[in-house]
């Protein structure tokens, strides 16, 4: 699966493939077990994308977008 | 005279330092001139190679010597001017050596601040009045958003709150700071640059626009008209994080969503991870729970296929079985192996009787050919022959059918199982047509 896809997509596609399997009625035996896989598919990325996630923070200057190192300037009146 | 002297002239007169001190004590002890506001007019301001500031306070016929020292001076919003009225704190002190007394700065304002409280209402009431604060332009926080923008100092508490509670709660989330004076006169065109300038790119869902907390003249940038017209015309919402929870500026009227501070900003603006997390597992255990009773109905039709299903086709059966069993086999979960186990062990049961079924099938067939060959061997002379019948034919070697072919005294042929037997024909014995 698509390491791009976004985790807001892989819930909502978890989610709508639980409410699949539930619906059930409709599905064969093979679309179920079909739709079981891909929930835990789903779920997994889910899971991974947030374990593996580390918070990116870039800041714009003159010369454009660079790494924000994040320390802390002394200087008390830029609060 | 010499007693009078006497009564005069003091045993134990004080030192001057004594006089001085004495004196100090009283104003420094006072409390209504330790912690005092002053206001007043600037003169005779100067500010030596020394760094402190020095100057008078004056209001007609009255004047007081000011100091504000250099550690103050430096953080001061703008210097002040000859002439500025001014709102000045600080302690009222005693300085020994020419025996003055003066006031210690420690805070410098401009004693406008009252008229900008009263131009700050009359602006929110224009700004109220034109629209800016309706709900019905306020725009709707994204869920999940991809890529935040901050608007702040870099070197500020609000950037490091943001941070921190980003990465605790939604670390997916990409942020670009866009560093901004957050006081001073600069501070609201910076605000307002960067505003427009996140609005011009395509990859924010997301503003926080705002700053730790401070006195309200440095939180003053937020009160800004153009700042508050920026934040209207953003296309990205903006979530507003200024200062602490009673801090309320233009600025947070205008934002779609006001947070009390730039963590709580922060909260708003991203989903949390442990809840997230807590919801993908319930949304796996509904899999699970739907996959059990997938495996209980296979476990079902295993059971009763044999009976309902010809038995030719039972092994294509048994082969979907097992494709289903290793598609559920994609998890780890245990309740679920077991049956998986379980499953598999019936499907190898059926497989092994199916073999079985099939060989003997094989073997049916088998013993079925040799009977059918028994019976097309029945269908030749010759077999018939072995079981003691004979054929007769005539000298032409054509069988004889009937009595009436032959004629007393001829000679026949008698065919056996094993040789041959020429014999003449010594009487007959016709069957009467009818």
């Amino acid at each position: 699966m698509d390491k791009n896809v976004n985790f807001e997509k892989s819930l909502a596609q978890l989610e709508e493939t639980v409410s699949l399997l539930e619906s059930g009625d409709e599905l064969t035996l093979e679309e179920s077990l079909k739709a079981f896989e891909d929930g835990i598919r789903f779920a997994r990325l889910c899971r991974q994308k947030l374990d593996d996630a580390e918070l990116r923070i870039q800041q714009l200057t003159e010369d454009g977008e660079e790494p924000f190192d994040g320390l802390r300037d002394e200087n008390p009146d830029q609060v | 005279m010499m007693e009078l002297f006497k009564e005069i002239l003091p045993q134990h007169p004080y030192t001057v330092a004594e006089v001085v001190q004495y004196i100090k004590d009283i104003l420094t002890f006072e409390p209504a001139l330790s912690d005092i506001w002053v206001k007043g007019e600037i003169s005779d301001l100067s500010r030596p190679y020394s760094g402190h500031l020095y100057f008078k306070i004056k209001e007609e016929n009255s004047t007081i010597n000011c100091v504000i020292f250099k550690n103050r001076a430096i953080n001061l919003e703008s210097m002040p001017q000859n002439g500025d009225e001014v709102l000045i704190h600080g302690k009222i002190d005693i300085y020994p050596k020419n025996s003055t007394y003066q006031l210690i700065g420690d805070q410098l304002k401009p004693a406008g601040i009252g008229m900008m409280q009263l131009e700050l209402e009359r602006l929110k009431a224009k700004l109220e009045a034109e629209g800016l604060f309706d709900q019905e332009y306020k725009k709707t926080i994204p869920s999940f958003p991809k890529k935040i923008g901050v608007v702040t100092s870099a070197t500020g508490a609000a950037i490091q709150d943001i941070i921190r509670v980003l990465s605790e709660r939604y670390p997916i989330v990409e942020v670009l700071l866009f560093p901004t004076l957050v006081q001073g006169n600069e501070a609201p065109n910076q605000i307002v640059t960067a505003i427009q300038v996140a609005n011009q790119r395509s990859d924010l869902d997301l503003l926080i626009v705002g700053r730790g907390g401070g006195s309200i003249e440095e939180l003053w940038s937020f009160n800004d008209e153009l700042v508050a017209r920026a934040i209207f015309s953003s296309q990205i919402p903006i979530i507003s994080a200024v200062g602490h929870e009673t801090d309320i500026t233009l600025a947070d009227f205008v934002a779609d969503y006001r947070a009390a501070t730039p963590s709580s900003a922060a909260e708003h603006a991203v989903p949390d991870q442990h809840n997230l997390k807590r919801k993908i597992h319930d949304q796996e255990l509904r899999l699970l729970q739907d996959i059990r009773q997938i495996v209980k109905f296979l476990r079902t039709e295993l059971q009763v296929f044999e009976y309902q299903i010809p038995a030719e086709r039972q092994l294509n059966r048994i082969n979907l079985f097992r494709q289903h069993i290793e598609q559920i086999q994609l998890i780890n979960q245990n309740a679920i192996q077991q049956q998986i186990h379980q499953l598999k062990d019936i499907v190898n049961l059926y497989q092994q009787k199916q073999m079985l079924f099939v060989k003997d099938l094989k073997q049916t067939k088998e013993t079925k050919l040799q009977v059918n060959t028994a019976k097309l061997n029945q269908l030749s002379p010759l077999e018939t022959l072995e079981r003691g019948y004979s054929i007769v034919s005539d000298a032409e070697n054509k069988p004889i059918a009937n009595a009436s072919s032959v004629d007393i005294g001829d000679t026949v042929y008698i065919k056996l199982s094993q040789g041959e037997l020429t014999s003449q024909i010594i009487s007959k014995k016709e069957v009467e047509d009818g």
